[in-house]
């Protein structure tokens, strides 16, 4: 593990029953950073987030964790995670969602509301703390799902598809957030796409999963020569 | 202090949350809350009598008569529908074909002294209201019966005492005929007497004569002989007056007046002869042959007499011991009568007088079944609702960030369960509420009755939750939620008694969560027992409530794994 390694993993394998769908994972995730895993859909990628954060178990290889910053008892406090399937309340409002997300990372009562209007801020949702969940746009239904990620204040924020089924405008007001996020919160970034030029404007470092292998991009041509079927499909 | 703080804040954040969710369904909300309305209101008119309603008895007889629709005309002045079917197989068939809920077939003619009785079929497969439908016909019949038997006792009793009269009265009369028997049998006695004294005189008599002609016909005839014949002449007509008057009418008073007229004949000759000569003797001689022919005919006579006198003695002694025979049994007879005590026909009739009451005062239907109800109200209401919302949690896409927290699973599932406490409490009290405000439905309230229904509610949550732990499909839920509630309303009293049960199923009866909840409810609520009365039942379901508590923790460990491989967002974290 290097100097400012948060995150290190080294030949992790994941298999679903009889079949590998990761092999041989070996990267460093560095605090500060914004990393980008693309990939084709069904490659692998959110499971590799999962193992990542190690909410997936992993069948083999090495995973560690700068345990200095990251407290092993309070393993999940360090990280939020925001889903491809939106992870909250669809009946509650944006509101009740996050304060109860909050509760349960034991977030004191006193600031809690100036924090979750902070939030909404960021997100761009503070006209609509008051509405139901499930009658907010797409877009906005993903910002509230990183509102929901954040609200606890985790180091590392891990994005699973930040833009799926989003229109071009709506986009790029998540890579806005992402970069803020990075840029003036301080938060180490994890993102997978299969977008890859969203990706490259946003990403520190990215890496290409193919072949149940990732393999580190350092030019945008390399990236697109690695990931010519990515762009056709897309 | 500040982190305690906090983690009660979480606690009633998700409590929070999961009423939140709840009200902001409003199916759901209806379906919760209006469902045990809607139910007590149903039950309530539904069952908030006594009796049974619209019985009808099919009935068959080839003939019917006086006594069979007495009993009919009683059936129905007690409520049932009575109906005469045309045949014995169509009668039956009315009861398979739901027309009819019984079927009496009726002897033809039925008479008391009866032998082939009343025969009643009913459908067992509707095993409560035929135990009902059994009772109440079997009580009309039996009351039927008793009317009858009454009237028989009593004209029996009233025989009774006319034999007991009439054994007094023959009593009275065999003694009398014992007396007439003694005095009879005296004068017989006494005839008998004269009779013989008769036959010896008459012996005598006749020897006289006999020798007196013995002497006339040897030659000696002298005055003093004639003397000594009229001398025994005098004697011998007193003895044949004495003789006469003795014996009364008979045909032996034709010979008697012959011997007399002889008697006589030689009286006077003897006085008007001066002259005893050979004529005379000659004379004498033949009369005195006529006369021994004569008394040897009066001896046999007598003797002949006697001896039917002796065998009237005898007849009259046997006639003695008869009627003496005939006054002991006659007496006995009496005074067996008069030693039966009871003379009232209602007491012989009905010799145990049975009361049966209730162990509680008789109410409705609805009073009679509600610790049932309660207990089906909580079971049904608390497994399908905690194991149903278990699974919707786990499918709902915020599971995922629950799950992900730092706050452990079991404190979601206790939440869970305090939810669906209050639910079913608020449930319990809208059904109880309505039950008293609206039913008048009567039970105690105490201490026991609240401390059991939160120990059932408790029970029947955590049994829902286990169930949900274990499926991560709403079917398969719901559907083992209905078998094992149905299993255990099975083997219990509400369907069939447990009693009727094999043994070992009977035994494992007793332990079924139902059946304790309800023996625990009926006994609090009913009729008001004290705590340790009840406390075996209460230690039983606490014995329950650890089981589900262990199998709940075993099952989310075990669980796990498979429901987040299930659900492509769910995680799982390795220590």
């Amino acid at each position: 593990m290097g100097k400012n390694d948060l995150i290190c993993l080294n030949g992790v394998r994941k298999n679903f029953g009889s079949k590998a769908v990761l092999e041989d994972i070996s990267l460093e995730i560095k605090e500060g950073e914004v990393i980008g895993i693309v990939g084709k859909s069904g490659a692998g990628k959110t499971t590799l987030l999962k193992i990542i954060v190690e909410f997936l178990k992993k069948d083999g290889g090495d995973i560690s964790f700068d345990r200095e910053k990251i407290n092993r008892s309070r393993h999940f406090s360090y990280f939020g995670f925001s889903t491809q399937e939106k992870s909250f309340y669809s009946r509650l409002t944006v509101k009740e969602n996050l304060i109860y997300f909050a509760s349960l990372h034991e977030m004191p009562k006193a600031n809690l509301d100036n924090t979750i209007d902070n939030i909404l801020q960021e997100v761009g949702l503070q006209d609509d703390k008051d509405t139901i969940s499930s009658s907010l746009s797409q877009g906005m239904q993903k910002r509230l799902d990183i509102a929901c990620s954040i609200v606890h204040d985790p180091d590392i924020l891990v994005v699973d598809e930040p833009t799926a089924d989003l229109d071009p405008g709506l986009r790029k007001k998540i890579w806005d957030l992402i970069r803020f996020l990075n840029k003036k919160k301080g938060k180490t970034i994890i993102i997978s796409s299969h977008l890859p030029e969203e990706l490259f404007a946003v990403c520190s470092r990215l890496f290409v999963l193919e072949d149940k292998k990732v393999k580190p991009v350092k030019k945008k041509k390399d990236m697109y020569l690695l990931y010519e079927d990515a762009q056709k499909q897309d | 202090m500040k982190m305690l703080r906090n983690k009660i804040n979480k606690f009633k954040e998700i409590l929070k949350k999961n009423f939140i969710l709840l009200w902001r369904s409003k199916n759901t909300v209806l379906a919760i809350f209006f469902g045990p309305l809607l139910l007590i209101f149903l039950l309530g008119l539904a069952f908030n009598n006594t009796g049974l309603n619209d019985i009808s008895i099919a009935c068959y007889s080839e003939e019917y008569n006086e006594l069979s629709d007495a009993l009919l005309d009683r059936l129905e002045n007690n409520g049932f529908y009575v109906i005469k079917s045309e045949s014995e197989a169509g009668c039956i068939d009315n009861i398979r074909m739901g027309r009819n809920h019984a079927c009496l077939i009726i002897p033809s003619n039925l008479k008391i002294k009866e032998s082939k009785g009343i025969t009643a079929y009913v459908d067992k497969s509707k095993a409560n209201l035929a135990e009902d439908i059994i009772n109440l016909v079997s009580k009309d019949i039996e009351e039927e019966s008793s009317r009858i038997s009454l009237g028989l006792t009593e004209a029996l009793l009233d025989r009774l005492e006319h034999i007991s009269e009439l054994s007094t009265r023959s009593s009275e009369k065999i003694d009398l005929l014992t007396e007439n028997n003694a005095d009879s049998k005296k004068m017989l006695e006494d005839t008998i007497r004269d009779v013989n004294r008769l036959i010896i005189i008459i012996n005598d008599m006749s020897a006289r004569i006999k020798e007196m002609g013995s002497w006339i016909k040897e030659g000696r005839k002298s005055e003093e002989l004639a003397e000594e014949l009229a001398e025994l002449i005098d004697e011998s007509r007193d003895i044949l007056e004495d003789a006469e008057d003795k014996l009364g009418e008979g045909g032996w008073l034709a010979d008697i007046e012959e011997i007399d007229q002889l008697l006589e004949e030689a009286e006077d000759k003897i006085e008007k002869s001066d002259v005893f000569d050979e004529e005379f003797w000659k004379d004498v001689t033949s009369i005195s042959d006529d006369l021994e022919d004569k008394t040897g005919m009066i001896k046999g006579i007598l003797e002949d007499m006697a001896g039917r006198l002796e065998q009237a003695d005898e007849n009259a002694d046997d006639d003695k011991k008869q009627l003496e025979l005939a006054s002991t049994g006659i007496k006995e007879t009496y005074s067996k009568s008069k030693d039966i005590d009871i003379r009232n026909a209602t007491k012989i009739v009905n010799p145990l007088i049975t009361n049966i009451r209730p162990v509680a005062p008789e109410k409705t239907h609805l009073n009679s079944i509600f610790p049932t109800l309660l207990v089906l109200i909580i079971m049904f209401g608390s497994v399908l609702l905690s194991s149903t919302n278990i699974i919707i949690e786990k499918k709902d896409n915020a599971f995922f960030r629950n799950f992900i927290s730092p706050t452990n699973r079991i404190i979601f599932l206790v939440m869970r369960f305090i939810t669906d406490f209050i639910i079913i409490l608020i449930q319990l009290s809208l059904f109880i509420g309505v039950s008293i405000a609206v039913f008048s439905v009567e039970f105690i309230v105490n201490l026991n009755t609240v401390l059991i229904l939160g120990a059932v509610a408790c029970f029947f949550i955590l049994l829902g939750i286990l169930i949900g732990s274990i499926f991560n499909s709403e079917e398969g839920s719901i559907l083992s939620s209905i078998i094992t509630t149905s299993a255990m309303l099975f083997f219990s009293n509400t369907i069939l008694p447990v009693e009727a049960m094999s043994g070992f199923l009977y035994k494992a009866s007793q332990y079924n969560p139902f059946v304790i909840a309800e023996t625990a409810l009926r006994k609090s609520m009913i009729y008001g027992v004290s705590f340790d009365k009840v406390i075996i039942e209460v230690l039983l379901l606490g014995a329950w409530i650890f089981l589900m508590i262990i199998g709940i923790l075993a099952a989310n460990k075990l669980n796990i794994r498979q429901t987040i491989e299930s659900m492509k967002h769910i995680i799982f974290l390795e220590e």
